[in-house]
């Protein structure tokens, strides 16, 4: 099928765009209707989020587990099957999506610029278009078993570095609130005091956000020289930029997610033994 | 075959792009344009606020938010002016009696001079004979170490510059609410729907509040408190009090008199004896004694009171300290709590003004309309 063929056609490329084309669109509508979630609307939300991140993360990992032992192990080692990954690496991966979906449906259902809706739809040819790329340039190059699962993360690393700047630019031409008359305690407070959702799960967390975003804008207004320790101005910095990286990230394994599955049975690498 | 194949493979594929153009157009539209929101669901006509000089519609989740983030900037705002004001009184009036500090050596210097003592008996006398009313001491004390009406001046300027910074923080405070308030509903703002709004809500008159000028007269309060019910007004009964105050060095009165009285019997004993000495003048033995037992006088008055000083000085110094410290100490408490009184008033008022406000949110919450929630 086409989607086995390397690189894909035309059509395999519109195809990728329009199975992605709902992730930005269950955002979008999280955005206007999220605020309105009840704790169990929110937390189904959020493990829904996380059960289809976490089946790409874990098919991906599968596929790199199998390349290893095909390399590593002999086919009738016992520790082939141990290793092969099951419910132990689909728990892992679970684990690690659970946080990643709560921090992308925060940042998504919190009142934002809307730049940020607009960056994770612009997002859906850039990351296909992407992946096309490398999977040609790595035709000649990666094994084809692994090769559409690494033209993916090629991807994925590309388009983060141009999605994470690129919003991170649009930030920059917002309006924020001034914080300049008060401190920073009154500022995270103010901040997180404007927080409103149904659900009082994913207020807290709002709040949390909230709190972390007043933080960083507090610093931006009050940076005097001499007004703070540099190295704390750093660290807060860091943790501004580590979250929205986070964000990016989060909404890029979603898209990857959709992908993985879309195309598993060409993917799949089977059992390695052959 | 084959080009009927391309054809139809064609065929998908433009028919498969102008789905995905027109998918990411309607994305963006829907992210970007809040109308078309309005043309898919049934539309929520929200609040209408009306702000210097703006009109917004907002749905009901960011009316919410408003009301909420009013009552904490009322609450917040207050707390600011407090504090603020307790740091500017105590700053103030620690360089104040920091002043009155380093005057009271030179009271003390007058204490024990002859000039002060023999003006403290003149007057003295004249009080007792009905000639000179009032407190000479607590007046001259008054003059040496407050300035006289020098410290009612120091007070109101104490004053206004309390004012001026409690007048420039309620600005901010009305700009920051404003500013917070158009942060808020940047990112809910509906777009104008034809229906008319739930309610419309007016946020003049909290934005008054807010800056000092509304019902609460904030303002008005502290500029009202210069004209003289302020600072001065509530110095000068304290001061009266602390001017009347028994002390150990500095005794009117009775104790000066005593005093007074045994260092007379002194001076008398000292100038008779030189006076004595005169005779051997002969005819000029009345003059010598006078000139001799005039000089002997003053000279045994000096020589006493340099003992007294040498024994009282500190303890003057030390009481007149103490005094300060109480005076400075009820002087704060009642300027704070002057303030406080304003201050909670203005919190007060605009509480008030939130609640009244936004009391539409109230009245519409019975009904039951998506996404409202209680206050607070």
């Amino acid at each position: 099928m086409a989607s086995g063929q390397r690189g894909g056609g035309l059509r395999e490329t519109l195809n990728d765009m329009l199975w992605l084309l709902p992730a930005p669109f269950l955002l979008i509508l999280a955005d206007r209707f999220g605020s309105l979630l009840s704790d169990h609307g929110f937390v189904a939300a959020v493990l829904g989020t996380a059960v289809l991140m976490a089946a790409g993360i874990w098919l991906r990992a599968i596929v790199r587990r199998r390349i290893f032992l095909a390399g590593a192990l002999r086919g009738e080692s016992p520790w082939y099957r141990r290793l092969r990954g099951g419910a132990g690496l689909a728990l892992g991966s679970l684990l690690a999506a659970v946080p990643l979906a709560a921090i992308l449906l925060v940042a998504v259902i919190r009142p934002t610029g809307s730049y940020l809706l607009v960056g994770l739809v612009v997002n859906v040819p850039v990351l296909v278009l992407l992946r096309q790329f490398w999977a040609r340039r790595l035709e000649a190059h990666a094994v084809s078993r692994f090769q559409p699962v690494l033209a993916l993360r090629l991807a994925l690393a590309v388009n983060f570095l141009l999605l994470f700047p690129g919003l991170a630019l649009a930030a920059m031409f917002q309006s924020y609130p001034d914080f300049g008359a008060l401190t920073l305690t009154e500022a995270m407070l103010s901040e997180a005091g404007r927080q409103q959702a149904e659900s009082g799960l994913l207020q807290g967390l709002m709040q949390l956000a909230a709190a972390k975003d007043a933080l960083s804008w507090w610093l931006g207004q009050q940076m005097l020289p001499g007004a703070m320790q540099p190295g704390l101005q750093l660290a807060a910095w860091a943790v501004l930029l580590a979250t929205n990286a986070l964000v990016v990230w989060s909404y890029l394994m979603v898209c990857a997610s959709v992908l993985t599955l879309r195309h598993w049975r060409s993917w799949h690498p089977g059992t390695g033994r052959s | 075959m084959t080009t009927q194949t391309t054809h139809h493979r064609f065929a998908g594929n433009v028919a498969r792009l102008l789905v995905l153009l027109t998918g990411l157009g309607l994305l963006t539209a829907l992210v970007i344009d809040q109308r078309l929101w309005e043309r898919f669901l049934p539309a929520d006509p929200g609040f209408g606020i009306v702000v210097d000089g703006r009109d917004l519609r907002v749905d009901a989740v960011a009316a919410e938010a408003l009301a909420k983030q009013s009552a904490g900037r009322a609450r917040l705002g207050s707390a600011r002016a407090d504090a603020m004001v307790q740091d500017l009184v105590a700053a103030e009036l620690d360089a104040l009696f920091d002043d009155l500090a380093a005057r009271v050596p030179d009271y003390a210097d007058w204490y024990f001079s002859l000039k002060g003592e023999y003006a403290r008996l003149s007057m003295l006398i004249m009080q007792r004979t009905g000639l000179l009313g009032g407190d000479y001491l607590a007046e001259r004390a008054v003059d040496l170490i407050f300035g006289g009406d020098a410290l009612g001046d120091r007070l109101a300027g104490i004053e206004e510059r309390a004012g001026t910074m409690l007048g420039v923080h309620a600005r901010e405070q009305r700009a920051a609410w404003l500013a917070e308030l158009l942060h808020l509903t940047e990112g809910r703002t509906l777009a104008e729907s034809e229906r008319a709004p739930v309610a419309v809500l007016v946020l003049d008159d909290l934005a008054a509040e807010f800056g000092g000028h509304g019902s609460s007269e904030f303002l008005v309060r502290l500029s009202a408190s210069s004209a003289g019910a302020g600072a001065a007004g509530i110095a000068a009964p304290l001061l009266a009090r602390l001017a009347l105050r028994p002390a150990a060095a500095a005794a009117a009165g009775t104790a000066l008199a005593a005093k007074s009285a045994g260092r007379g019997a002194a001076r008398a004993g000292t100038a008779g004896a030189s006076a004595l000495g005169c005779a051997v003048a002969g005819p000029a033995a009345l003059p010598c004694a006078v000139v001799v037992g005039g000089t002997a006088w003053v000279a045994a008055d000096w020589a006493l009171l340099s003992v007294d000083e040498w024994r009282h000085r500190e303890a003057l110094i030390a009481d007149w300290e103490q005094r300060l410290t109480t005076l400075r100490a009820e002087l704060e408490e009642a300027l704070i709590e002057h303030y406080a009184q304003a201050i909670e008033a203005w919190r007060k008022g605009m509480e008030t003004e939130v609640e009244r406000t936004f009391s539409p949110l109230h009245a519409i919450r019975t009904t039951g309309p998506v996404g409202l929630r209680p206050l607070g």
